[in-house]
């Protein structure tokens, strides 16, 4: 078994909102999350928006300290480390934000905006080699090629997709070990999608990373190969964990299947035929009915749902679903 | 066939001396939903906001160009010749509305929902709150929210499906014909999605609406619209039914739009997305704008630019069709 390199143990995260004066009522964004990423590898984390993925996301790149449970990197508590190794996982964890539009400094050309980070980072001492040459070679890899034609330009001349390239190479010229990516094709066009998930693809092959890769598209996930591991979040739970090719073809959980029940199809027939399969929206976190999160909205709910929270159990090898039914 | 509404002729946009829009020219009839698909930049918001008359200051619009407006079935009435005091007074939002994209910046952040209602019914001149609330509050029960609570919230209080729905509701105030969505439902997750769907089918019926739907997302089209038209650099590259546009897809472009759709489960034909990027108006190359990402470009291609002709069963602008008409 290859060595994991973020290990998130029973991650609880509490947010507070106020209630009338002076009252603030609590409520877990995150309830309880374990999760854990191999070296070289990728995970999927899938939900709707208020599932509490990003919020996930972001206790493993420590931007967010968690009420309760640990991280590890590379065996190690992220909250228990000396300087010189939290500096070491600080440089080795790295986020692909969701909105190109609104992550980048616009008044920093391309090119100054790489190497702001390579200078802060001293990446020429490190790998002894021209810091330009640091900057271009990420460029070109990240698909910003040639590297003269996108340097010196500021982000409103690039479109969408080259922002999200640029975002890309601002993650990846560190070669950190973890990347986050979060929701890095939701504003981008259809037509586009393709290319830069394929483009995270490749960079994850060819410097070993591993990737937590934030989304609500499923879909996209099957660029990443059928044995790709996902995990579906609902209202800051997991409630089924699998590979790509199980949650697609064979989706068990209730949630799961109403979430593939959503997905647009291109066919005007199927328009007759498609129901939702769920009642209503997603509840306020605030709200969160007791015993399963879904019993209000199932249409299997039984008494027993109503009750009690199910729990995340192994129906088959690599195969977890947290859901009565199935128990 | 159902009467027109709206008919767009010869429409063309500049910004400064940059031509967004070439001879855009559609029909669209009472009670069906005409969806303009393309990717960002394409000129599909302009020919909205171009109808709406809410151009930016710098656009001009050519000499040539006419949109009649059929109201009440009684002659035409050419929207761009009407007076602005006219144009304001009895088409903009009383006949002719939108839901503008971006749902979860579209709002006044610092305003209460209520608020934007009264300032919507201020700008069209009604004073009275008591009928403005009671109205708030019919259409916000319609786009099924709890309008009391909704109506007292501010902005950041609602999720970005509630904002959407606010957003229709507000597009709805004055009891309109014709409704143009700009991406609807970009930046909302599938589930999401779904709900706003059925929602605008649902309202479509209950106020004998009509649609123009503007998007990128090509799955959607197949769920809701009746006609399509395909826009590419700011012409209309094919125009048909929306089962001949899924069915039988004749222009490279719609082709390779379709194609850029992932199918669930088919891990051996992931779409390969469009390759290049989208056309930038300010260096459109020569011939057909669409030539340098076709892969079945001729030299014809590279030379003339395609014009848009009929071919009876729909308008196609590809120069592999023109000939077959030819010979």
């Amino acid at each position: 078994m290859s060595e994991n390199v973020i290990e998130a143990r029973d991650i609880v995260v509490r947010f507070y909102v106020s209630a009338g004066l002076f009252r603030r009522k609590p409520f877990n964004a995150v309830d309880g999350v374990s999760l854990a990423i191999r070296k070289g590898s990728i995970v999927g984390l899938v939900g709707e928006s208020g599932s509490g993925k990003t919020t996930f996301g972001k206790v493993t790149l420590d931007l967010l300290r968690p009420h309760k449970g640990d991280v590890l990197f590379r065996g190690k508590s992220i909250y228990n480390m000396t300087s010189q190794e939290y500096r070491e996982y600080r440089i080795n964890a790295q986020y692909i934000p969701q909105d190109p539009y609104a992550s980048i400094n616009m008044f920093r050309k391309v090119g100054e905006a790489l190497l702001d980070i390579a200078r802060y980072h001293k990446l020429d001492q490190r790998y002894g080699v021209d810091i330009m040459d640091i900057v271009r070679d990420i460029m070109i890899r990240v698909g910003l090629s040639p590297p003269e034609k996108y340097i010196n330009k500021y982000p409103f001349q690039l479109s969408g997709g080259e922002r999200q390239r640029l975002s890309i190479a601002r993650a990846l010229i560190l070669r950190p070990a973890y990347v986050v990516a979060d929701e890095p094709t939701t504003m981008l066009d259809a037509s586009l999608k393709a290319n830069i998930v394929k483009t995270i693809r490749d960079m994850v092959k060819e410097f070993g990373l591993s990737l937590l890769y934030i989304t609500h598209e499923i879909t996209l996930l099957q660029y990443f190969g059928p044995e790709t591991e996902v995990a579906v979040m609902y209202l800051g739970k997991i409630v089924e964990k699998g590979t790509v090719k199980d949650i697609l073809l064979d989706p068990i959980h209730p949630y799961t299947k109403a979430l593939l029940a959503a997905i647009p199809v291109p066919d005007p027939k199927e328009r007759y035929t498609r129901k939702v399969l769920l009642k209503g929206s997603i509840p306020s976190p605030l709200n969160r009915p007791s015993g399963c999160v879904l019993s209000d909205r199932c249409p299997f709910a039984e008494a027993i749902c109503k009750k009690e929270p199910p729990q995340l159990k192994v129906v088959s090898p690599g195969r977890e679903v947290a859901c009565h039914l199935f128990s | 066939m159902r009467e027109p509404l709206l008919k767009v002729r010869n429409l063309d946009v500049y910004y400064y001396n940059i031509r967004v829009l070439h001879r855009v020219g559609f029909e669209i009839r009472r009670g069906e939903v005409y969806a303009l698909v393309g990717e960002s930049g394409c000129g599909k918001t302009t020919t909205a906001n171009a109808i709406l008359r809410i151009l930016p200051e710098i656009a001009r619009i050519g000499n040539e160009s006419s949109i009649l407006y059929y109201k009440d079935g009684r002659d035409p009435v050419d929207l761009l010749k009407l007076p602005e005091d006219e144009f304001s007074r009895d088409i903009r939002w009383k006949e002719i509305s939108m839901v503008f994209q971006g749902a979860l910046n579209a709002l006044n952040p610092t305003i209460k929902i209520k608020a934007h209602f009264l300032e919507t019914a201020k700008a069209h001149g009604i004073r009275d709150k008591k009928e403005v609330y009671k109205r708030a509050y019919e259409l916000l029960s319609a786009v099924k929210l709890e309008a009391d609570r909704v109506l007292e919230s501010y902005p950041i209080e609602l999720s970005g499906g509630m904002k959407q729905r606010v957003l229709i509701a507000l597009a709805l105030f004055l009891n309109p014909k014709f409704v143009i969505l700009d991406e609807p439902t970009t930046a909302l997750d599938v589930l999401t999605q779904r709900e706003i769907l059925f929602l605008l089918k649902e309202l479509k019926e209950k106020f004998d609406l009509t649609y123009m739907l503007i998007t990128h997302d090509i799955a959607l089209v197949a769920d809701i619209a009746d006609r399509v038209g395909i826009m590419y650099a700011g012409r209309i590259v094919e125009e048909s039914s929306v089962e001949k546009i899924f069915y039988d897809p004749k222009h490279p472009y719609t082709i390779a739009l379709l194609r850029s759709v992932p199918q669930i489960g088919d891990f051996k034909r992931l779409p390969e997305g469009i390759p290049g990027e989208p056309a930038d108006f300010r260096k459109l190359p020569p011939g057909c704008p669409f030539h340098p990402r076709c892969p079945e470009a001729t030299e014809i291609c590279r030379q003339k630019v395609p014009p848009l002709i009929d071919l009876g069963d729909r308008k196609i602008a590809c120069h592999l069709y023109a000939k077959e008409k030819v010979s």
